[in-house]
């Protein structure tokens, strides 16, 4: 079933009412629900009840934890016409310029520690107890395409990064593609067991959207260490479907555990190696599909890293080289265009190949994030002189050269960091140096910033 | 700071390695000191890190939702005491 690009609504979800929508590893007492699967219909019912609950805000920061609910609160949102905000971390200044800049309340599971001072409304699901009034009705209204159902964020960086606005006819039609590209080869309905979180692009259009059309079903669940993954794997019916990044891949491969039959695994947020890509088709005994994308596109292309090293560009995608050699997406869904973090090289119309990364952006643990902002969140440091962030090669993290003032340490400008962006941009080491080898005109080449670098670095 | 008893000099040089603290020594983890957030500085890419490094050397698997996991990641001391405990 393709979207109408020429509908003015789509709908919030088109599947059978008694089709399975959601396995529960977990009871939810805001829905009075014991663990098992929850059909379609459940699901309407459950976001009707909940839209009928929600504050007369225009936005809700939504922060569940639990993937079943947070998907029930997305849609009850769209229900309500309000739009979902979707914060990059959980950091609380973040929470705070986000209620700051947006008439919002905040609505989560009981699962979050966050300190947010100021008179934002809260919901707290978790204390819903006996639950919701139960709702009969099993359908859902359709949603105008124009209508703005969730801003995310880019980057780990605050509320200053640049919004990236999703409208309900966007994520629809992303919706309808990324199901033809990651799953029409597979016959059966799949199993979801994801690790990446339903916050962020890629966990919310795998795991969150996709069960609204496809014949996937998603889990609360989101195992995070190897045997998270095997124990909820082995609740799960076959054939299931890992979602995840190669992070976690990573790690469950070389846990040295029995490990589950998995028919389809989808892998994004940062380069597969095409070894890592063989090895987790043996250890799951299923195949690697391999999906690239940004947040501000969504996911674009997919390739099956153990075969080829070829994206296979989604059909609503067109890609166009610019003079400068970076690469300009465009797509029938998406009335903005983006220019690419990565080099590509095309191959014809409907293929590339990734050549290289472009100097701004990072990549560390599957999180991307732009160095020129965590150098500007940096050089704010009240204790700072001087300073630059960097990624230093064959390194997985951050490192940064600074001069602090008299009375501050880089343990305080460690803490400064960790109340801005997500730790994992947080450089490390950070050194503390006499002075930076800028030039005369005050610039500090990459070169000079790494040989300064290695020469603090023990030998 | 409280000293380090063998087994913890042992862990302690393991974190080191799997988590590419170059700039630390064994010797400058504080048992009692927190890993995580402030402390140490460590996060949630490090605990996978760590629970690889563990699960390779020692053979045990740790699960996120065992109170257990949270209490073991504290601090150095719990940590080597998870282990112990286990092995």
């Amino acid at each position: 079933m393709a979207a109408q690009p020429n509908a003015s609504t789509s709908p919030i979800i088109e599947r059978d009412a008694s089709a399975p929508f959601a396995y529960l590893s977990t009871p939810l007492a805001a829905l009075d629900l014991q663990p098992g699967l929850v059909s379609c219909a459940q699901f309407c019912q459950h976001v009707q009840s909940l839209a009928q609950y929600l504050p007369e805000h225009p936005y809700a920061i939504n922060l569940c934890e639990n993937r079943y609910l947070f998907t029930v609160v997305f849609c009850a949102v769209l229900v309500r016409s309000q739009t979902n905000l979707l914060p990059p971390n959980k950091a609380n200044n973040t929470l705070l310029s986000l209620a700051e800049q947006h008439p919002s309340y905040v609505i989560h599971d009981g699962s979050l520690e966050y300190s947010l001072t100021n008179n934002t409304p809260k919901v707290d699901l978790s204390q819903l107890v006996p639950g919701l009034a139960p709702f009969t009705s099993t359908s859902l209204p359709r949603v105008t395409n124009h209508h703005i159902a969730a801003i995310c964020f880019t980057s780990g960086s605050t509320g200053q990064s640049q919004p990236i606005v999703k409208t309900w006819g966007t994520l629809s039609a992303a919706n309808h593609h990324n199901a033809r590209f990651m799953l029409s080869d597979l016959s059966q309905t799949t199993y979801q067991i994801a690790t990446v979180p339903g916050q962020h692009m890629w966990g919310l259009e795998t795991t969150v959207l996709m069960p609204l059309v496809a014949d996937t079903v998603m889990s609360d669940a989101k195992p995070f260490y190897p045997s998270d993954i095997a124990g909820l794997a082995a609740q799960l019916p076959k054939p299931r479907l890992l979602v995840s990044a190669p992070i976690h891949l990573r790690a469950l491969v070389n846990a040295g555990l029995a490990l589950p039959a998995c028919e389809r695994i989808l892998c994004a947020t940062a380069p597969l190696p095409q070894v890592l890509a063989s090895q987790v088709e043996h250890s799951l005994q299923g195949k690697v599909a391999e999906v690239y994308g940004c947040s501000e596109m969504g996911s674009m292309a997919v390739r099956f890293t153990a075969e080829s090293q070829t994206w296979r560009l989604f059909d609503a995608f067109a890609l166009n080289q610019l003079q400068t050699g970076h690469s300009q997406a465009t797509a029938s869904h998406i009335d903005q265009s983006v220019v690419l973090g990565d080099f590509l090289e095309l191959v014809d119309e409907h293929h590339f190949r990734l050549t290289g990364r472009t100097d701004d952006v990072v990549n560390i643990a599957g999180k991307r994030g732009s160095l020129a902002e965590i150098n500007r969140i940096l050089l704010q440091y009240e204790g700072l002189e001087d300073g630059v962030a960097f990624l230093p090669p064959n390194k997985k993290r951050l490192a940064a050269l600074v001069i602090l003032k008299p009375g501050h340490t880089t343990q305080g400008l460690a803490d400064y960091f960790r109340e801005h962006i997500d730790p994992a941009f947080v450089p490390r080491p950070m050194v503390a140096v006499p002075q930076l080898p800028r030039s005369e005109n005050g610039k500090l080449s990459h070169k000079a910033v790494l040989d300064c670098y290695q020469r603090t670095r023990p030998t | 700071m409280t000293s380090q008893t063998a087994f913890e000099t042992e862990i302690a040089s393991l974190l080191i390695e799997a988590l590419d603290l170059e700039d630390k020594s064994a010797q400058d983890i504080n048992p009692t000191e927190p890993l995580f957030g402030e402390g140490l500085g460590l996060d949630s890419i490090d605990a996978l890190e760590i629970a690889l490094a563990i699960s390779q050397k020692y053979g045990i698997q740790m699960k996120a939702e065992e109170e257990q996991t949270k209490e073991a990641f504290y601090n150095l001391q719990s940590l080597c005491a998870f282990i112990e405990q286990r092995r």
